[in-house]
């Protein structure tokens, strides 16, 4: 019984995404339409690791590569520095005074409004040259894709969604918890490492996890600038400038799977953490 | 009374006030002399906002007293005193930790062996009738069985005195009765001296050695009266419910005159 409201419910759900999908055939069956086919489309997401043969960007595979590992690097960045701060100013009320204007002040802009400032500090040189200065003669792809600059945004995305949700909850511990574990003998390193952070820890993957989505987002945008040659983002940009949009909807189709299975990896390890909260709903 | 030589707990003219919101100030404990003895059941009986549970806060350590002093065991106003455990009416277990963690959670604290901790969290829980539910977590528990969990936790702490603030308030009354005599089991076994807070007279006369009754606003001692009833008492005995009238009658009096 169980199986078949899970299937109806399946199948409930993708009513609509076929629906867009008739409504993307159609489009692209007018004449003189540059909207590309939904098989043309298809033919490239299955391939990869193939060059594209119209336009001047490495593969999807690769570029989806590079794309991950600017976010991954800027992403762990953020989790680094936002989630001992978050931490730190959930329980101290001074830090708390201390940080949170320039914090309200800073994340209502837009993380790309930031990229000409990170260009103006960070160059728009990559990371092996400017950072290491490996000389291009011993150039390992990958390293030469990657912009401190680019890096230093998605860190921004990041950053404020994850301190928000490590301060808030580290600030909500309850009272009474505290008060017993205390007068169990704890200390502070104990109230904090057996009450503070165990009671944190869903919330900060909570905030992880919209941290990402919006650095996946950035992404996209960051890779229009100067010094990109590679990036899902990029192949977007190009493909439209040259009018391959079949390639623009397959970079497309990569960046909602790849955000997909990250945001479903998050999602899960955010219930396995967060089981015990039942209590509270 | 006041010559009984072993006292586990004093107060000494305690007064302690807080300041709402508003600024104004309200004056929870005024002249609060009380003693407990040791190894007797003390209840500190009275209305809500008569300053029962600021009483225990203050002996935990948590609150301040104004002026006065307390002692436990004859150490003048103990802080964090080791002797001591405290039972809060909603449970403190930690919501992240199974019964067992959270049952050894004060050997934990001291540095014991993961072993050892099963070992004895085993043993606690099963002598508050919560055997082979060591894997549950809080919210897997009805509240009758958190609050047994609570009184395991007390075990762990290897305190000799329990601060028990209405711990079985929030719970139904057959399983009030059942959780009263547990209490009164783990008492007698371990020899616990044990200053119980509640505003049921029933459940006073039930568990207490001695009453102390209180009045609120501000709090301050009305009566002592002791509980002369043998073990284990009848609840519907007519001893049992004359004592339950005479402090009725005291209560409602000192509520009147105050």
């Amino acid at each position: 019984m169980n199986f078949s409201k899970f299937l109806s419910r399946a199948a409930t759900g993708t009513i609509l995404p076929l629906l867009l999908l008739g409504a993307w055939h159609y489009a692209a069956s007018r004449p003189g339409t540059l909207v590309p086919t939904v098989s043309d489309v298809c033919r490239i997401i299955l391939q990869p690791a193939a060059k594209p043969e119209s336009i001047d960007t490495p593969c999807l595979g690769f570029s989806a590569l590079v794309s991950l590992t600017r976010v991954g690097l800027g992403y762990l960045l953020a989790v680094t520095l936002a989630v001992p701060l978050g931490l730190l100013i959930g329980r101290n009320a001074a830090a708390r005074a201390a940080v949170s204007p320039l914090v309200t002040m800073l994340r209502v802009v837009c993380p790309i409004a930031w990229l000409p400032l990170a260009i103006l500090l960070l160059g728009v040189g990559n990371l092996a040259e400017t950072i290491w200065g490996i000389p291009a003669a011993y150039r390992h792809k990958l390293l030469f894709e990657i912009q401190p600059a680019m890096v230093f945004i998605i860190c921004w995305g990041a950053f404020f969604p994850i301190l928000l949700a490590t301060a808030s909850s580290a600030h909500a511990v309850r009272k009474s918890l505290l008060e017993n574990a205390w007068l169990l003998g704890a200390g502070s390193w104990s109230l904090f490492r057996h009450v503070v952070l165990p009671h944190s820890l869903p919330s900060i993957v909570s905030g992880m996890r919209i941290g990402l989505g919006i650095s996946w987002m950035v992404i996209v945008a960051a890779e229009l600038y100067p010094g990109t040659r590679s990036g899902l983002g990029y192949t977007i940009w190009v493909s439209q400038d040259t009018v391959q949009y079949q390639y623009t909807f397959a970079a497309v189709f990569y960046i909602m799977a790849i955000g997909l299975i990250i945001n479903g990896l998050l999602w899960f390890l955010e219930k396995r953490l967060g089981h015990w909260q039942a209590e509270v709903v | 009374m006041p010559n009984e030589p072993d006292l586990a707990i004093t107060f000494h003219e305690v007064a302690k006030s807080f300041t709402n919101r508003d600024g104004q100030k309200c004056q929870a404990l005024k002249n609060f002399t009380v003693s407990a003895e040791s190894g007797r059941v003390t209840c500190l009986l009275g209305p809500t906002g008569c300053g029962k549970t600021t009483a225990l806060r203050i002996l935990a350590g948590l609150e301040k007293c104004d002026s006065g002093y307390f002692s436990v065991n004859a150490t003048r106003n103990a802080d964090r005193s080791p002797a001591l455990a405290y039972v809060s009416q909603q449970h403190t277990l930690l919501p992240w930790l199974r019964l067992e963690d959270n049952v050894a959670f004060p050997l934990r604290l001291r540095g014991v062996s993961k072993k050892e901790r099963r070992r004895a969290a085993g043993a606690f829980l099963d002598k508050v009738g919560l055997a082979g539910k060591e894997r549950l977590f809080p919210h897997e528990c009805s509240g009758g069985m958190r609050q047994r969990a609570m009184l395991a936790r007390l075990l762990a702490t290897g305190a000799g005195l329990w601060l028990l603030d209405e711990p079985f308030a929030n719970l139904d009354e057959k399983t009030r009765f059942v959780l009263e005599d547990t209490l009164l089991a783990l008492i007698r076994e371990n020899n616990i001296s044990a200053l119980f807070v509640t505003h049921g007279i029933e459940e006073a006369v039930y568990l207490a050695d001695r009453i102390v009754i209180m009045s609120p606003s501000p709090g301050h001692v009305v009566a002592n009266v002791e509980v002369p009833l043998p073990r284990q008492r009848d609840r519907l005995s007519s001893e049992f419910s004359a004592l339950m009238e005479t402090i009725r009658e005291n209560l409602d009096s000192a509520i009147l005159a105050g």
